[in-house]
């Protein structure tokens, strides 16, 4: 194998830097740590075999999410950049990727506001349970404002731009502050905070009449479940949408690491932490929606079921129609209902502060800017586009269709782009493990390379054809091909145009003056 | 609640919690700053 070195010039760049392990791991887990640990597990769990569930979604954990984390703290700490900086430095024109994954957030945090924003005023609802009996009518109706809106830009809704702006002012003040005071102190109150908000939650829930039921409907295996690719697809889509890899996230975090850091062992800890976080929302998400199974005198899979009363039990419709529900019936659901809605504002707004962080570093690095110019030319024009295109009575739709072809199309295909750039056609694996092997106290060596190299690539791909094809073959969701094409695909095909536009933008330093450290021994990495 | 589930939910938190556990204790194992390759001449941490 050839190892090519980068130059060694002169001394490194200033960084910003965490102010110390901790630091990194606790917003490393306030990223990972999103909506979906709340909204998305819970449900995807009791639909793909239950309990056997847990035996996909612990294969995938092991074999693509923990490799893929690793891979992207390897290459951001190695190369000491933001994904289009720490590309550029292998690669000249990898440095495309890099910008793809910096657009990929940008599609991601303009519509992750507005969920925030929704959580915010339900928040402040939930205190006078102002949603009242018709929970679905009041989200779409009163709230939203739908009024049958398909999608488009339409009339802004007062309800939600205003906690929305607030969202954005906050986060833009947030992330001029930098790294450290910025990111860092905002993770390192927040996440325990959402810790304990949410221990009450899922500790109430448990003592619910009927609780018992929701866990058993949780854990009850379906073995013959396990034969299925869909479960298994399903896992994988799990672990790789719960853990922000793959999209610049964690390659950022890791670049702000002291060049004398454990790499892998918080990394460890930060992928258990996230799943830990997930096995808790199953307890308290279930246990609450069994109390409303139990009060009616139906089982909980009936009640559940597709003509059940129930309603849904995942995303949205699990967190602002379903538990609306849950909090009107049961005693002290006001409080229920605000630790609920705090929870999922502080677990998504530490995860938007990270999805920012990639474009306010890409910028940062391009263009020599500090922290608060880059959150001032990134956040105002963010929080515009945010604003018309979400906080409108077609919001729903919108965020919908973007949410759906930039997770599942964009991340996807820029995990597969990765593994198979850096693995196959520019041959880092090995310098790649090699330096998270002499940093780290967890070592690594041929099992992760085959596990990034091989067994991720191939699940990954596997799950961005298979979504690509069923999204060509019918429209999604019931929305018009027209919204499809325009916010969904054009989302995807903005990204790509966009980053390959970025490359041809000159570097304000010269992007390949670092010193690499550890120097590359190349007779050990042969 | 079921048996298998009982043990279905108590595997699951004995590997994933556990995981936590375990890892974190691991990670009090970490190398000294001398462990490391020596930085070189200009470059800070």
């Amino acid at each position: 194998m050839s190892v090519s070195i980068p130059p060694e010039a002169a001394p490194a760049q200033d960084r910003q830097q965490w102010s110390g392990q901790y630091g990194f791991i606790i917003s490393a887990i306030g990223s990972a740590v999103g909506l979906g640990n709340i909204w998305r597990f819970p449900g995807v769990a009791y639909e793909n075999g239950g309990g056997a569930f847990m035996i996909p979604y612990l294969v995938a954990l092991v074999t693509a999410g923990i490799p893929i984390l690793f891979l992207d703290y390897a290459l951001g700490h190695r190369f000491r950049g933001s994904p289009p900086l720490a590309f550029r430095r292998i690669a000249r024109w990898a440095e495309s990727l890099g910008w793809f994954q910096v657009m990929i957030c940008v599609f991601i945090g303009i519509y992750y506001a507005a969920i925030l924003a929704w959580a915010a005023s339900y928040f402040y609802f939930s205190f006078n349970r102002k949603w009242g009996d018709d929970t679905v009518g009041f989200l779409l109706g009163e709230y939203l404002k739908t009024d049958g809106a398909t999608g488009g830009f339409q009339a802004l809704v007062g309800g939600v731009v205003g906690p929305l702006a607030a969202i954005w002012v906050l986060a833009i003040i947030i992330m001029a502050l930098g790294v450290k005071k910025g990111v860092e102190r905002t993770n390192a109150i927040a996440i325990p905070a959402l810790v304990v908000a949410f221990g009450i939650l899922v500790v109430r829930a448990l003592f619910l009449p009927g609780a018992s039921e929701g866990i058993n409907a949780l854990f009850q295996p379906d073995f013959a479940a396990l034969s299925k690719p869909t479960v298994w697809v399903a896992a994988y889509a799990q672990i790789f949408f719960s853990l922000s890899i793959a999209f610049g996230i964690m390659l950022t975090y890791s670049s702000y690491r002291k060049r004398r850091s454990n790499l892998t062992s918080p990394g460890l800890v930060v992928a258990f932490a996230n799943s830990s976080f997930e096995i808790m929302a199953g307890l308290g998400v279930f246990s609450a929606l069994a109390f409303m199974s139990h009060e009616a005198g139906v089982p909980f899979a009936e009640y559940y079921g597709p003509d059940g009363a129930g309603g849904t039990i995942k995303g949205v419709g699990l967190s602002f129609m379903t538990f609306p529900k849950v909090i009107n019936e049961m005693p002290g659901g006001a409080l229920f209902g605000a630790l609920f809605f705090g929870s999922l504002l502080l677990a998504g707004f530490t995860s938007l502060l990270s999805i920012l962080q990639v474009i306010s570093g890409g910028l940062q690095d391009k263009f020599d800017w500090s922290p608060a110019k880059a959150a001032l030319v990134l956040g105002v024009p963010m929080a515009i586009v945010s604003v018309i295109g979400f906080g409108t009575k077609a919001g729903l739709p919108n965020l919908d269709t973007v949410d759906k072809y930039t997770n599942e199309v964009g991340i996807v295909f820029s995990a597969v782009v990765m593994v198979v750039l850096v693995c196959w056609v520019l041959r880092r694996d090995k310098e790649l493990a090699w330096h998270l092997s002499t940093l780290s106290t967890f070592k690594v060596g041929w099992i992760w390379r085959c596990l990034v190299g091989v067994v991720s690539p191939l699940a990954l791909g596997y799950i961005l054809v298979r979504t690509v094809i069923d999204l060509m073959q019918q429209p999604y969701s019931g929305y018009s091909w027209t919204l499809l094409n325009v916010a969904g695909w054009g989302s995807v095909i903005i990204s790509i145009v966009a980053a390959l536009a970025f490359c041809l933008v000159k570097w304000r330093r010269d992007p390949l003056d670092f010193t690499p450290y550890p120097a590359l021994d190349v007779e050990e990495v042969k | 609640m079921g048996v298998s589930a009982i043990i279905m939910m108590v595997v699951a938190l004995a590997i994933i919690p556990g995981g936590l556990i375990a890892s974190t204790i691991f990670l009090a194992r970490r190398p000294e700053l001398d462990g490391y390759p020596a930085l070189p001449d200009g470059v800070s941490d």
